[in-house]
């Protein structure tokens, strides 16, 4: 319990190389989740087949604290570069100020909270929380599902096995190839979503949308700002693109399903229009209350997908 | 006490104990009150405006009446003060002139980039609510949707008290927009069923 505090404060060892300490060992139990805290430069985390965190420090550097700080939780703190190997199956939680980037590799779970910098995560099992202010969030290969929220840093995503759900005041959203569904709150960001294989919805107040070859509904929302849909139409699925002032522009691949559609904007002169191409099988609602709307046709058919793992 | 109810009482003067304690509390009833009381004001006004003629009157029959030195006086006093009221009324009227929709009452800055949002939605909503209203008593459609107007502008005075307190959070920010976009989209379901 608490009275297990360990607390290991690194000695410089006069037979250490040049560049790097010796590693510390510490030995992890079963269950153990490691949190890292750092103030500067870059920490690199990354899983492996081993049982024990090890750490690695930067030869003309001392600042380093361990200890566990829960029964379940060991905290690394350290104000500078570090490099920690964990076992695969650790949960990580890094917690990074200003100065600080950190990336992550192959472990099980990751909870990151940074106030600024870059943040790598990639070959995550299970899932990602990410709390960021401007740090930008770049995330490859995660099995579980991302739950993220930035002020103004910029969100990359590629190759999520769950759900995606992003909130962002100004930052920048790319989400690729997702097995779920993608849920988006952003203020005046640019949003990019393509190829997930669940619903997307996106709520956005002023900035740009631009969602390609949805699986299934789409749902686009955006006050001021303009939003975009291209791809395939799918049967049986719904295309929901709603502005208030702002924009919204479909474009149909021409392997798109046939669908009924309702075009709406109390602006023109044709407030309503509704319209039935082929088997009707999709449905689309393109709406503006003072802005613009426009259903286009392209020549081309829709891109494929590459399945996620 | 729930805010229906609540809502129900807030004409009266004064509030019940029980209506003040809840509006103490409600973010959403402090807003439905401040329209009332932004009401009423709109009213004194239209009062003030109603009231002048009758004085002038009162005064031209002074007037008309008068003969002595002392009443000659009070003539050129009274025809002071009119003009001094005809002035007040002036400036009463253009500072105070009627809104087109009872939304316009409610305007108060959003701060933060919920701001332009929320100023187009006003004036959307301003355009459609006027006419809703007035169909109200013989078209059912208006009707409803002006019946679900107040719970609508409870949601959006709460969202705003949010907003108030976060200006930058993109979840409060996307909650007020969605207020006004909810009450935008109950005004236009009406406006388009004819």
């Amino acid at each position: 319990m608490f009275n297990s505090l360990l607390i290991v404060l690194l000695a410089v060892g006069n037979a250490a190389p040049p560049s790097m300490l010796p590693p510390t060992s510490v030995p992890l139990q079963a269950g153990d989740r490691i949190r890292v805290r750092h103030e500067a430069g870059l920490a690199t985390i990354t899983g492996g087949a081993g049982k024990t965190l090890d750490i690695e420090l930067p030869a003309n550097r001392r600042d380093l604290h361990v200890r566990r700080v829960e029964p379940h939780i060991v905290e690394v703190t350290t104000n500078g570069p570090v490099a920690l190997r964990v076992p695969r199956s650790a949960s990580v939680e890094s917690i990074s100020s200003e100065r600080a980037s950190v990336n992550i590799r192959g472990v099980r779970t990751v909870n990151v909270q940074a106030a600024s910098g870059n943040v790598r995560v990639e070959e995550v099992e299970g899932n990602v929380d990410a709390r960021l202010g401007s740090a930008n969030l770049t995330l490859r290969a995660i099995g579980g599902n991302v739950v993220a929220s930035t002020g103004s840093g910029n969100l990359s995503a590629d190759g999520v096995g769950g759900l995606v759900d992003v909130t962002t005041g100004n930052g920048n959203m790319t989400i690729a190839n997702v097995r779920n569904g993608v849920h988006v709150i952003s203020i005046n960001g640019r949003t990019e979503i393509s190829c997930a294989a669940g619903a997307i919805d996106v709520k956005d107040t002023s900035g740009r949308v631009t969602i390609r070859n949805a699986a299934e509904d789409v749902d686009i929302f955006t006050a001021l700002g303009q939003a975009f849909y291209e791809g395939a139409l799918k049967p049986d699925r719904s295309y929901r693109l709603r502005t208030l002032d702002g924009s919204v522009t479909l474009t149909y691949a021409a392997n798109s399903a046939g669908f009924t559609g309702r075009v709406a904007s109390d602006a023109s002169k044709q407030p309503r229009e509704d319209i039935r191409v082929g088997d009707q099988s999709a449905r689309v609602v393109l709406d503006a209350v003072g802005g613009k709307v426009a259903l286009l046709k392209s020549d081309k058919t829709a891109a494929g997908c590459r399945e996620v793992k | 006490m729930n805010c229906a109810d609540c809502r129900d009482a807030l004409e009266q003067t004064p509030l019940p104990q029980d209506v003040a304690a809840h509006v103490r509390e409600c973010a959403g009833c402090v807003h439905e009150l401040s329209l009332l009381q932004r009401e009423d004001e709109v009213y004194a006004a239209y009062a003030a405006r109603i009231e002048v003629p009758e004085m002038w009157g009162a005064v031209e029959r002074r007037l008309r009446r008068g003969v002595s030195p002392w009443r000659k006086r009070v003539r050129w006093i009274s025809l002071a003060a009119a003009s001094l009221a005809l002035i007040a009324l002036a400036v009463i009227t253009t500072s105070t002139r009627p809104p087109r929709n009872p939304v316009a009452v409610a305007v108060r800055a959003v701060p933060g980039p919920a701001g332009e949002a929320v100023a187009r939605y006003r004036i959307a909503i301003a355009r459609i609510e006027g006419g809703i209203r007035q169909r109200a008593k013989d078209d059912p459609r208006a009707a409803a949707a002006v019946a679900a107007l107040p719970e609508l502008t409870v949601a959006i005075g709460a969202a705003e008290t949010g907003v108030a307190a976060a200006p930058a959070d993109p979840i409060a920010v996307t909650r007020l927009v969605a207020a006004y976009d909810a009450k935008l989209e109950v005004l236009r379901g009406a406006a388009h069923v004819q």
